[in-house]
């Protein structure tokens, strides 16, 4: 198992070294100077030509790409084109609210998610399957920013349980953090645990027909027994490893909920940077956020192991 | 209210078992009725269709719950009637007071546990052992069902098992509660034929020890011949000859049975292998009459298409359905 992991781990480094030179190639794909950008339309082209100077921006393209990775190798991003601040520690200010949001829209999605694709599998063919299977089906196809405001609307504007808006940092105030994060997080589950409810509900119904399942019942055993601890081990498999694939859809999703909520996370940094053509955020934003899902995709294939006694075999 | 002076473990009267169609409720079983005393071994015989395996989950309580139904007639275990006890009463007696064994090793195990802790979780659900001491009945159980290194397999994965080894885990669970009836449906089916022969030793070698009854169901009459006391023939939902296995086999008194004999290769004879013509009718399109009579070359054309017959007692302790029996001098094995 231990080694298993390490050499994932191992597997990933030209994987990383892969995507740095996609996120550094940005530079010399996206139209526009630099310099040009950072001088502003009155510079003269003296001012601009030091500018260029001074980032080194004449020099070839290997050692420019050198330079970049070698500095974060160390941690250093480099410097936001716009406000001068180092993109590392812009990312280490934003990354927890995006992980937040990640998170406990993910652990929503699945626990939710799983429990409806379990009680649907489990009624299959009768009016709850019928009703959880409209549901779901609902969820997949509800836009988020459309739901994200009538969330808004209703729960924090009409009936004012939680803020509209904004992020309380958990180590501040953790309760909080919980009712600042609520409404971003099931805006940002619902799709994703109405995807996991279904898959759920396929996975779990064939599981239920399986032969082991009628020895468990011979066995005497119960039938709330055998389906949350044997079936739904082995529905989980299947299940796992479509949840990693949404944590991947997750950052990506935040990305809308974090502006709909006026978070300061990643995603929202990122948009801005867009705009801004802050080229060294947006490539802090991309290397981070793919460097996460890498690590979060090593875990879940981890994960899978524990549940699938043939993969921890090898 | 047993029967008056009956110490059977099993009586099975009048079954009638249904399954849901497109047109109806078919009725797949019916009207089956056998004994099985205690540490007595029934052989349940017949063909695919037939509705021997039906019979056997009915027994079980086993039966998909929306999609069939028994329509008719008793289940007692030593003398406590089992038809229509609720679902948590049936769990009860499953697992703890009978057992059942299936014909598929390979997927009848969960491929996500260890076989240690599906033979334990029978005792801590029966039994109330706990943890450490069901892990250690169940080395024992393994051992008992002849699995070498029991103490390091018990931590294994049923995918690290052969069928033959998957078969005896299975017999280990059904055992572990040390029922009073053990139910093996087509046990050794799935299995190559030296395989079979240990597990049949094995069933054969547990039931002495255990003293279990046990009601072994198959189309194979060389299994049946090893290990029954009686048998009970099935064909078409209906139980259609019913005498001990010696009588079944010399002196046969449904042409059925008969056909199913003529089946077995000769020990020595050159002669091709024969078959019984046709195939078993489905319950929704069962001939008038005797439900054999259009595959058998005995009927008689006026009576075999228009009477069904009954299950008649021929002599002492041989019962068969045919309108026949007394007249026909069927060939046994020779």
């Amino acid at each position: 198992m231990i080694r298993m992991v390490a050499r994932r781990l191992l597997a990933l480094v030209p994987l990383v070294f892969l995507v740095t030179l996609l996120v550094w190639g940005l530079v010399l794909v996206i139209p526009g100077d630099q310099a040009l950008a950072i001088a502003g339309d009155s510079a003269t082209p003296e001012q601009v030509e030091a500018i260029r100077e001074d980032l080194g921006l004449d020099d070839p393209v290997p050692v420019r790409y050198g330079r970049w990775l070698a500095a974060a190798v160390q941690g250093d991003l480099g410097t936001s084109l716009y406000t001068s601040y180092s993109v590392t520690d812009a990312l280490a200010d934003r990354l927890p609210v995006t992980l937040s949001l990640v998170f406990v829209s993910f652990a929503l999605a699945v626990v939710v998610g799983t429990a409806i694709g379990m009680l649907a599998a489990n009624q299959k063919g009768r009016l709850t399957d019928r009703l959880l299977t409209v549901t779901t089906s609902v969820g997949l196809a509800v836009p988020n920013f459309w739901l994200g405001l009538l969330l808004v609307t209703f729960f924090a504007l009409k009936l004012e349980w939680f803020p509209s808006g904004g992020y309380v940092p958990f180590t501040e105030d953790p309760a909080g953090w919980l009712r600042s994060i609520t409404l971003p997080a099931v805006t940002l589950a619902t799709a994703v645990a109405a995807e996991l409810a279904r898959q759920m509900r396929a996975s779990m119904s064939d599981v239920l027909e399986r032969d082991f399942i009628r020895t468990h019942r011979a066995k005497g055993l119960r039938p709330a027994t055998i389906v949350r601890r044997y079936a739904l081990k082995n529905a989980a498999m299947p299940v796992i490893t479509v949840a990693g694939l949404q944590i991947a859809r997750l950052f990506g999703l935040a990305t809308i909920v974090e502006i709909i909520f006026n978070l300061n996370g990643v995603g929202a940094l990122a948009v801005d940077a867009v705009f801004d053509r802050d080229i060294p955020v947006i490539q802090g934003c991309v290397l981070l956020i793919t460097v996460i899902v890498l690590l979060v995709n090593l875990v879940v294939d981890v994960s899978y192991g524990l549940v699938n006694p043939k993969v921890r075999a090898q | 209210m047993t029967g008056a002076g009956t110490d059977a473990l099993l009586e099975v009267e009048g079954l009638a078992v249904e399954f849901a169609t497109a047109q109806g409720w078919a009725r797949v079983v019916d009207d089956v009725s056998f004994t099985i005393g205690h540490g007595e071994t029934l052989g349940l015989l017949g063909e695919s269709g037939c509705g021997k395996s039906v019979t056997s989950l009915a027994v079980m309580g086993l039966l998909p719950p929306r999609s069939s139904r028994i329509a008719a007639g008793s289940i007692r275990l030593a003398g406590r009637e089992l038809r229509g006890l609720s679902e948590s009463q049936l769990s009860d007696v499953r697992g703890n007071l009978v057992s059942m064994i299936f014909q598929e090793p390979m997927t009848s195990l969960d491929p996500a546990f260890r076989v240690g802790e599906q033979i334990s979780s029978v005792l801590r659900r029966h039994r109330g052992t706990s943890r450490s001491g069901a892990r250690e009945r169940a080395v024992e159980l393994l051992d008992l069902v002849g699995i070498p290194d029991a103490a390091q397999r018990v931590d294994d994965y049923p995918h690290t098992f052969s069928g033959g080894m998957r078969q005896r885990v299975m017999i280990a669970i059904a055992l572990a509660c040390e029922p009073d009836l053990l139910i093996a449906d087509e046990p050794t089916t799935a299995l190559d034929v030296t395989v079979q022969k240990q597990i049949l030793e094995l069933l054969a070698d547990l039931q002495d020890r255990l003293g279990m009854g046990v009601l072994f169901v198959t189309h194979d009459m060389g299994v049946i011949s090893q290990i029954s006391d009686r048998v009970v023939v099935m064909y078409a939902g209906q139980v259609v000859e019913q005498a001990s296995t010696e009588e079944v086999f010399w002196h046969p008194q449904h042409p059925y049975t008969e056909g199913l004999l003529a089946c077995l290769p000769a020990e020595h004879g050159r002669e091709r292998l024969r078959g019984i013509p046709g195939l078993v009718p489905g319950p929704l399109d069962l001939p008038g009459g005797c439900r054999f009579h259009p595959r058998c070359h005995h009927a008689r054309a006026g009576l075999c298409d228009v009477t069904p017959p009954g299950l008649d007692e021929v002599h002492s302790g041989h019962r068969a359905r045919c309108l026949l029996a007394r007249d026909l001098e069927l060939r046994g094995i020779s």
